[in-house]
């Protein structure tokens, strides 16, 4: 199966004070990601999740080790096919939802003319219809959510980068935002999600990368992963149980 | 990147601190229409020097913290996260800040200048009056791009201390080179030499006075000013851009 993203060997340290030693924060890290795969990224708060989703939007720079694109393709050419949901997103409230998407339209590079007719089938999809002429502050967290599914959805990527889409969500919210990541898995889009919530990753992913300070502990499919387990909850207890006894 | 400029603008505009600034700004050209009233012979010349001065002011201000607290702003609110994951080139995106700086500084001098012009219709040359406006406008923009380079490296407060520092000295070269000539100061030569090539010379531009205003203008004088204040905009434009095409976002 061709890959669409391989990332070979990076390390990232950051530097919190100039006179302080740097800190590592991803250490020595490869993976790859194929076509159509729903892929969940987990591990605890300052594992190198979101360092690691901002290393392959060039948000940051790694300090060693190569990211590849489908068919080597440059910076911008991929990020044509990309589409990204940051944590917690704050958009510009004074913009309507559909004044908010014609933006990301017209920044993805897309043709004015098609716009209209994209943003219906997109806002039908999140089901924000309703709510595409109200302004964005007077949108619910989950509105937001969802209006910023559909703002990394707009542009037809062929891969989407979601970081914790459902952290700080009530469970009406979540089960809505899992129903739109679904119908995504049907279009046959590739997914790399980080979430904290096991629940929903075992719901939605077939591979499961795990991180914990900055190395790959885990990388593979979902059900291997847990095989021996009741659900994925347990066998990350077990794993990290493990983990911890082999440490000390 | 025309989309970004307008969004950024629309932003800055609804802002308090913007509307402030255009409250103030008109009130105290309407407090040199009454100050002018105190003298008999020189009215007109008090309204268009504190008129002038506070168009100069007023846009100083908006480039100083616009320039300063705009990547700031989108970096903290995490809105930068989702413009870079797009496919345009970060100077494209320095570049958008730059047009918004534009756009709401020619708003602001154009809805000032005409209503200082209404005060001072009959005693100033147009086209001088046009000119002195203009170098207003190009002497904001050469601060905003120096504060937009700065902010890539430094936080908002300190980059608004440095730039209006920078401000400052733009306008005291002369006597900063006059005081070291007349004091003998060591190594005097490199330093005239330092200040003239790093620093833009508003000093030699000061055309907010009436008597720039109330005489024809010189083109030539004109031009270079132009010209001189737009190589610096460039090089600190391209020198901000540069920066923030290295800028990792935390």
């Amino acid at each position: 199966m061709s890959s669409i993203l391989e990332v070979s060997h990076i390390s990232k340290s950051f530097q919190t004070d100039f006179y302080k030693k740097p800190v590592k924060v991803l250490n020595d890290m490869s993976f790859k990601i194929h076509k159509s795969e729903f892929i969940g990224l987990i591990g605890p708060n300052g594992a190198g999740k979101t360092t690691t989703i901002k290393c392959l939007l060039n948000f940051i720079f790694p300090d060693s080790g190569k990211i590849t694109f489908e068919n080597d393709l440059d910076q911008l050419s991929w990020k044509k096919k990309l589409g990204y949901l940051p944590e917690r997103p704050y958009f510009q409230e004074f913009l309507t939802g559909l004044e908010f998407l014609q933006l990301h339209w017209s920044l993805a590079g897309q043709k004015k003319i098609d716009f209209i007719l994209r943003a219906d089938e997109v806002l039908k999809m999140v089901n924000l219809e309703h709510a595409k002429n109200k302004k964005l502050k007077d949108y619910s967290k989950g509105m937001l959510q969802r209006i910023g599914i559909a703002q990394a959805i707009i542009a037809y990527p062929s891969f989407l980068i979601l970081d914790e889409p459902m952290s700080g969500l009530d469970p009406d919210g979540r089960i809505l935002i899992k129903d739109i990541l679904k119908k995504l898995k049907q279009n046959q889009l590739s997914v790399l999600m980080s979430s904290h919530l096991l629940e929903d990753i075992e719901e939605l992913c077939e591979k499961i990368i795990i991180i914990h300070a900055g190395e790959i502990l885990f990388s593979g499919l979902t059900s291997d992963f847990k095989k021996n387990y009741k659900n994925l909850e347990e066998a990350y207890r077990a794993f990290k149980k493990d983990l911890i006894g082999h440490q000390s | 990147m025309m989309n970004l400029t307008f969004v950024n603008t629309q932003e800055w505009i609804r802002l308090k601190f913007f509307q402030t600034v255009i409250y103030l700004s008109f009130v105290f050209i309407l407090f040199s229409y009454l100050l002018s009233s105190l003298s008999f012979s020189e009215n007109q010349r008090l309204i268009v020097d504190f008129g002038l001065a506070g168009v100069e002011i007023s846009s100083l201000f908006v480039s100083i913290f616009f320039s300063s607290y705009v990547l700031h702003k989108e970096i903290e609110r995490k809105t930068i996260l989702v413009i870079l994951s797009r496919p345009i080139p970060r100077w494209k995106i320095m570049i958008s800040y730059f047009l918004s700086l534009t756009l709401l500084n020619t708003l602001l001098i154009t809805v000032l200048s005409v209503t200082l012009l209404a005060f001072v219709f009959k005693s100033v040359q147009i086209d001088s009056y046009i000119f002195s406006i203009l170098n207003i406008l190009l002497k904001s923009l050469v601060i905003g791009s120096i504060g937009l380079f700065i902010s890539n490296v430094a936080r908002p407060l300190f980059t608004v201390v440095l730039v209006f520092s920078y401000w400052l000295l733009a306008y005291s070269v002369d006597d900063i080179q006059y005081f070291a000539k007349k004091n003998q100061m060591i190594d005097g030569e490199w330093l005239n030499y330092f200040l003239n090539y790093t620093v833009p010379h508003f000093y030699e531009f000061n055309w907010k006075t009436y008597a720039f205003v109330k005489s024809p203008a010189i083109l030539k004088e004109v031009l270079w000013s132009i010209i001189h204040l737009c190589l610096w905009i460039v090089f600190w434009l391209y020198s901000a851009s540069y920066l923030f095409k290295r800028k990792q976002i935390v």
